[in-house]
């Protein structure tokens, strides 16, 4: 056997990493290879001396590292009183409203999220976002974190904001547009349990029939919420008495949902209210493309 | 060679169980601020290299990978890996940024020297260990690496090719050429001592 095959082998013969055959084969070579014995001896002592160049992390290194890991959070002073804010690497987890006290957000988080949060200051930008979005403001963009939850909900919770600020959109709208138009009354509970409201609208979403309808927070902060975005709430409590769900155009035979910003721009001579599909239909009048009216499951 | 607990780690992390990360630090954090410090040559970069290395493997293991991909990965190679990228992307913005003025900004001045570890050493241990350190400061960049690797971490030829990302047969030609010269530079260094 020839050096120049072996010798680059006698490392991993030292270490004991070779399979049989080979580990023998070198065995076999160095029995009479002077050379090949001298160099595995000085490869050994390198072997024996490098350890000796290990160093150790320095003791802050582990806390450091945690710091930055798991859900943490804080309290965020916004219009509607203290909101509680959760955050992880990957964005924020959870915004709780209507808490004076740490502790019913704690445990409120452990129950819906199933994870403990440690207190910690919030980043800049969240808290100006949760800011914006309790005033009606279109909020800064931030990571949201809601891969926890199971995919309907994330689908359902992800479709919100195609609702725009100063609109307002049915359960089963959403429940279409989450991709399961039967699903309304799922759909509602998973906006019930939304941990991420304001800055994941939930506020925007109303019943079918019309009105503002119920919020987690209580039905009054709903309707300041879309007031202040914009929203006239008294108009649509009073559709909701007539049995109005669209607004039809004479001059487009186009019809909307009522907030949508194509059917504010109707001039009210042109207004027809409309009480279902089936009316606008009757009529020869055609679903908006951007609110995208027509209620598959209607 | 599949590092098995590695697996096992990488996929405690993966369902976020209590102290996994902290295992995964404390498994883990020797060797590769050991590492980033040679590399980088600056204690407190290299801190901020591991531990900016840990939270990038912590956002890949409980986000981007799922459980299949962490139960089989393997943990030890990937996170020096990670390392490296991350060592050599900070080596390179510092280079840059540095004035062209300190040709030797890639001067060896031993970091370990700085790192005592509180065990007692015999003198004749302690000067073996400085003429190695001296030796390899001499060597290629890429040799000391490969060095560094097989012979302070002790990792298997496998793993050190996932790490720099060439061939395992490459590895051990680079591996073989390194020790060659580490060995003769070692030999003349004594020649020159017992003078």
């Amino acid at each position: 056997m020839r050096c120049e095959t072996m010798i680059e082998q006698l490392d991993e013969f030292r270490a004991g990493e070779l399979g049989r055959p080979e580990h023998d084969a070198v065995a076999a070579h160095i029995a009479d290879c002077p050379d090949c014995v001298a160099a595995l001896a000085q490869i050994e002592r390198v072997a024996a001396l490098a350890p000796q160049l290990r160093i150790d992390a320095p003791a802050d290194l582990v806390a450091n590292v945690l710091a930055h890991v798991g859900d943490q959070y804080g309290s965020v002073e916004t219009v509607v009183g203290p909101a509680w804010v959760a955050f992880n690497r990957r964005g924020i987890t959870m915004v709780y409203l209507g808490a004076d006290d740490a502790t019913t957000f704690t445990s409120a988080y452990a129950r819906r999220l199933g994870r403990q949060a440690r207190q910690n200051e919030v980043p800049a930008r969240y808290v100006q976002a949760v800011q914006q979005a309790a005033q009606g403001k279109v909020p800064a963009r931030v990571p949201i974190d809601i891969s926890g939850l199971p995919p309907f909900e994330q689908a359902v919770l992800l479709s919100l904001p195609r609702i725009p600020r100063g609109e307002v959109r049915p359960y089963a709208w959403l429940a279409r547009e989450a991709g399961r138009p039967k699903a309304v009354r799922a759909t509602g509970n998973a906006l019930a349990r939304n941990p991420v409201p304001l800055l994941l609208p939930c506020h925007r979403v109303v019943p079918t029939s019309g009105g503002v309808g119920n919020y987690a927070f209580g039905s009054t902060m709903k309707r300041g919420l879309l007031e202040r975005e914009g929203v006239p709430t008294d108009e649509l409590d009073t559709l909701a008495r007539q049995g109005v769900r669209y607004i039809g155009c004479t001059s487009t035979h186009i019809y909307c949902l009522p907030t949508c910003h194509d059917a504010r721009r109707v001039q009210p001579a042109n207004r027809v209210p409309l009480a279902n599909d089936g009316a606008a239909a009757a009529a020869g009048y055609r679903p908006c493309k951007h609110c995208k009216p027509a209620l598959i499951a209607g | 060679m599949i590092d098995e607990a590695g697996g096992t780690l990488a996929l405690a992390v993966h369902r976020d169980e209590r102290g996994a990360v902290e295992r995964l630090v404390q498994s883990y954090q020797n060797q590769l601020f050991g590492y980033a410090l040679r590399l980088l040559q600056d204690p407190s970069d290299a801190q901020e290299v591991t531990q900016d290395a840990f939270l990038r493997a912590y956002d890949a293991l409980t986000s981007r990978y799922d459980a299949n991909r962490c139960r089989t990965l393997a943990l030890r190679p990937w996170l020096f890996r990670i390392t490296r990228n991350i060592a050599y992307n900070r080596r390179r913005a510092r280079r840059s940024a540095q004035e062209e003025a300190f040709p030797e900004a890639d001067g060896w001045h031993s970091p370990a020297l700085r790192y005592e570890s509180g065990a007692v050493q015999s003198l004749e241990m302690q000067e073996e260990r400085a003429l190695l350190e001296h030796a390899l400061g001499r060597l290629s960049q890429t040799s000391r690496e490969l060095i560094l690797l097989r012979f302070v971490e002790e990792l298997p030829y496998a793993e050190i090719a996932v790490v720099v990302g060439t061939g395992e047969s490459a590895v051990r030609g680079k591996v073989f050429r390194a020790l060659r010269q580490l060995r003769a530079m070692l030999t003349e260094m004594e020649a020159h001592d017992a003078m």
